[in-house]
């Protein structure tokens, strides 16, 4: 069970709205097959809730009702309020935000329809987006027992297992758990050694390899 | 300037006055209302209170006037329809409208269809009765939000504001603060963590 979660500085600009997309989708494809960061998640939401209530407004902006209009609008087009719909996959598949991502970016409906180019030994890597530094967004496909050579970033990198397992500096992160890489940390995870493993990885700048004799 | 930045420098305006939480649990409650029995005039207190509200939070965000206008009835539409969602215990009728009123506001942006979003919410589950123990949990939870972002210091206060109101980025604000990138991280940290403290001692 996933129990590492996102820190406030993502948490609080997930909330706002501010992230830029690949970012986003990373944190809303957490929210969807991990609980671990929903009481947090909660804490913001409930911060925005009370600063837009708190707003104050000129007198002039005021709507005293709504038209009738609107009570047309809302009446006749969902005649009535709607039912509840379904809760997202808490299982084992892709998030359906992921899945809508992948498809719009790139025109895959699966995992297996991405543009799998290998870079180190028993890993492989799908680029979804890029930056004017190079890669930002990409999925990694790693064989079960493989090993990152060690890698810094330029800037803070997010990683959101999707599938597997692997462990980094003592840690063992499983589906739904994010980690955080600090732009200044470097670090070489090993991927469990029963299981592939798919990781969505997220940073500004791309990944440093320290170790250029190990990439393909 | 954007306006994030001007409203910082007067972020006295936004600052919340104690006692909000009572209108926080009746504007809850208009929402029960709404999801149970499609009470037109539970509608209507909401859009009154709201709806110039996020007019502002439209502009605030870069949009048009005109546009922001639009975008209100939208999200009021989208209240209507979502109502069935909105569960009492988990989340206040603000909180549940800002989320809608984000969701929205980055279609716009976006211009690109995140219906599902909506319900990887955890604030937008399908609801189950709230006990009226669980109410007043919710009640004094918000009363000690509420009161804990009004007692931050202002540069604090003018923060969180940018941040989750205005939408900015920590970079941008402190690049418009003329600030470094760590005194924006370490008040935000500061900020969350007295508003956690005081929730916490609330439960």
């Amino acid at each position: 069970m996933s129990k590492y979660g996102l820190p406030d500085h993502l948490l609080s600009e997930y909330t706002s709205g501010a992230l830029d997309a690949d970012f986003e989708v990373l944190v809303a494809s957490h929210l969807a097959i991990s609980t671990a960061s929903h009481e947090d998640f909660r804490f913001h939401q409930e911060i925005a809730g009370a600063l837009l209530a708190g707003l104050s407004i000129d007198s002039a902006q005021s709507s005293p009702t709504p038209s009738s209009n609107l009570f047309e609008t809302v009446s006749t087009a969902s005649a009535g309020p709607q039912t509840a719909a379904q809760s997202d996959d808490m299982g084992e598949g892709l998030p359906n935000t992921l899945i809508e991502y992948l498809e719009t970016l790139t025109g895959a409906k699966a995992l297996s329809e991405l543009n799998w180019v290998p870079c180190f030994e028993g890993i492989e890597r799908a680029v979804l987006t890029e930056g004017p530094e190079g890669v930002r967004a990409r999925i990694l496909k790693c064989e079960p027992g493989a090993v990152f050579p060690t890698h810094g970033h330029g800037s803070e990198e997010v990683s959101l297992v999707l599938h597997g397992a692997y462990t980094d500096a003592g840690t063992h992160y499983v589906r739904g758990d994010v980690q955080c890489i600090s732009a200044d940390e470097t670090h070489s995870p090993i991927i469990d050694d029963d299981e592939i493993c798919f990781v969505l990885v997220v940073s500004e700048l791309p990944a440093i390899i320290l170790d250029k004799s190990k990439v393909i | 300037m954007p306006q994030g930045v001007r409203s910082g420098q007067n972020s006295n305006r936004d600052r919340l006055q104690f006692g909000d939480a009572e209108r926080t649990a009746a504007q809850s409650a208009a929402l029960e209302r709404l999801r149970d029995t499609q009470d037109r005039l539970a509608f209507e207190e909401l859009y009154v209170y709201f709806a110039p509200r996020l007019i502002v939070f439209f502009e605030r965000r870069g949009l048009e006037s005109r546009r922001s206008q639009e975008i209100m009835q939208d999200v009021m539409a989208k209240i209507w329809e979502k109502a069935p969602l909105f569960d009492a215990r988990k989340s206040s009728a603000p909180t549940w409208i800002f989320t809608l009123a984000r969701n929205q506001l980055i279609d716009v942006i976006r211009k690109e269809k995140r219906s599902e979003i909506d319900f990887t919410d955890p604030a937008l589950t399908p609801h189950e009765p709230a006990s009226p123990d669980q109410a007043l949990q919710r009640k004094e939870r918000e009363l000690a939000l509420q009161n804990a972002i009004a007692s931050l210091p202002e540069d604090q206060a003018i923060v969180l504001t940018a941040i989750y109101v205005d939408g900015m980025k920590q970079a941008v604000l402190a690049d418009k603060l003329g600030v470094p990138l760590n005194t924006i991280k370490s008040r935000l940290r500061l900020a969350l963590k007295k508003i956690r403290a005081s929730m916490e001692v609330s439960q």
